[in-house]
């Protein structure tokens, strides 16, 4: 968010409703098929058994506590693609992503997210394009790759 | 002693019968209840026989996809195999690993890797062949199997797909037979 205004007489906050009344129209009617943003799982364990990065213990029989992670849904613009085939040995891997465009009010309560469910799918955090803005309102881009779940 | 109809589809399913039955012993496959999956794993496997198409098909987390790539022909192993000596021929085997997590695919792919090639407890790189033609299926005699080259392969290195892992395992097969 801007800290001053660009443009004078420019009301950001008619300009934001605006947008986001037209990310809500091309949403999915059902709220439940809406993006919805899950935040981090904490993964602990104890002072005796090693995790790794991701929170998998190499102790096989130990089960290390996860927390519930935290859900939002903010409107989002969402566009489809499909990635570029890449031929691999063990056959052709093509995944596609989405592009989320957010305004900067619902990117602040999504930031950091590990990965978005939509229409049941989930589609993982893969990088956040640079900023852009409409005066004073943010643009944020995103781009998740599929899960590959059905 | 003798080369058996459809042998080669016996490689195949005894090396496949031979992996789930130590990933059963292991607790990957088989257990109802997630929370007793090791590693702290929290979605149970999903067993394909199948290149897994991400783009067409379903994938779970924790889908292993068993397949086989090409098969040469017969070598001869022996001088005068074309009257009933030594053969050998090389089947080569992917296994897939697309884990929940990068901890997971990786303790799954070193978990099958051992099994195949004889480190884990009751295992060992020389596995026998079964007849699934007779009643019941029964070790079939002049028949050995054995894995070489069983590697992890990593050939999404991206960070969103890191969590694929792919254990590539040659299985020579080695019987007596007679040409004819």
């Amino acid at each position: 968010m801007a800290s001053t205004p660009q443009i004078p007489n420019f009301d950001a906050a008619a300009v934001r409703e605006g947008l986001r009344l037209a990310m809500q129209v091309g949403l999915p009617p059902d709220t439940d098929d809406q993006p919805l943003f899950v935040m981090p799982t904490t993964v602990s364990g104890d002072a005796v058994n090693v995790l790794d990065a991701a929170g998998t213990p190499f102790n096989p029989s130990y089960r290390p506590t996860r927390s519930v992670p935290a859900t939002v849904r903010v409107p989002c613009a969402i566009e489809y693609f499909d990635g570029a085939g890449k031929i691999e040995s063990f056959g052709l891997v093509a995944p596609s992503h989405v592009l989320l465009t957010l305004l900067d009010q619902d990117f602040a309560q999504v930031k950091g997210f590990v990965y978005v469910v939509i229409g049941g799918n989930k589609y993982w955090f893969e990088r956040e394009f640079a900023p852009l803005g409409l005066v004073d309102v943010g643009v944020h881009q995103i781009k998740c790759r599929s899960d590959d779940e059905g | 002693m003798a080369f058996i109809r459809n042998q080669e589809r016996m490689v195949y399913q005894s090396v496949m019968d031979l992996v789930q039955g130590h990933l059963t012993t292991l607790g990957w496959l088989g257990q109802t209840d997630p929370n007793l999956l090791p590693f702290g794993a929290t979605v149970p496997l999903t067993w394909l026989e199948a290149t897994p198409d991400p783009k067409l098909d379903p994938l779970a987390p924790n889908t292993v996809a068993f397949t086989e790539g090409d098969t040469p022909d017969d070598e001869e192993g022996e001088l005068g195999a074309v009257h009933g000596g030594l053969w050998r021929v090389e089947h080569t085997f992917f296994i897939d690993i697309y884990g929940e997590s990068l901890g997971v695919a990786k303790a799954l792919a070193s978990d099958i890797r051992a099994i195949l090639n004889g480190k884990l407890p009751g295992t060992s790189r020389y596995a026998n062949l079964t007849d699934f033609s007779l009643t019941p299926p029964a070790q079939a005699l002049g028949h050995i199997l054995s894995f070489e080259d069983v590697e992890v392969t990593r050939p999404m290195a991206q960070p969103a797909k890191m969590r694929w892992e792919v254990v590539k395992a040659t299985c020579v097969h080695e019987f007596h037979a007679e040409e004819g």
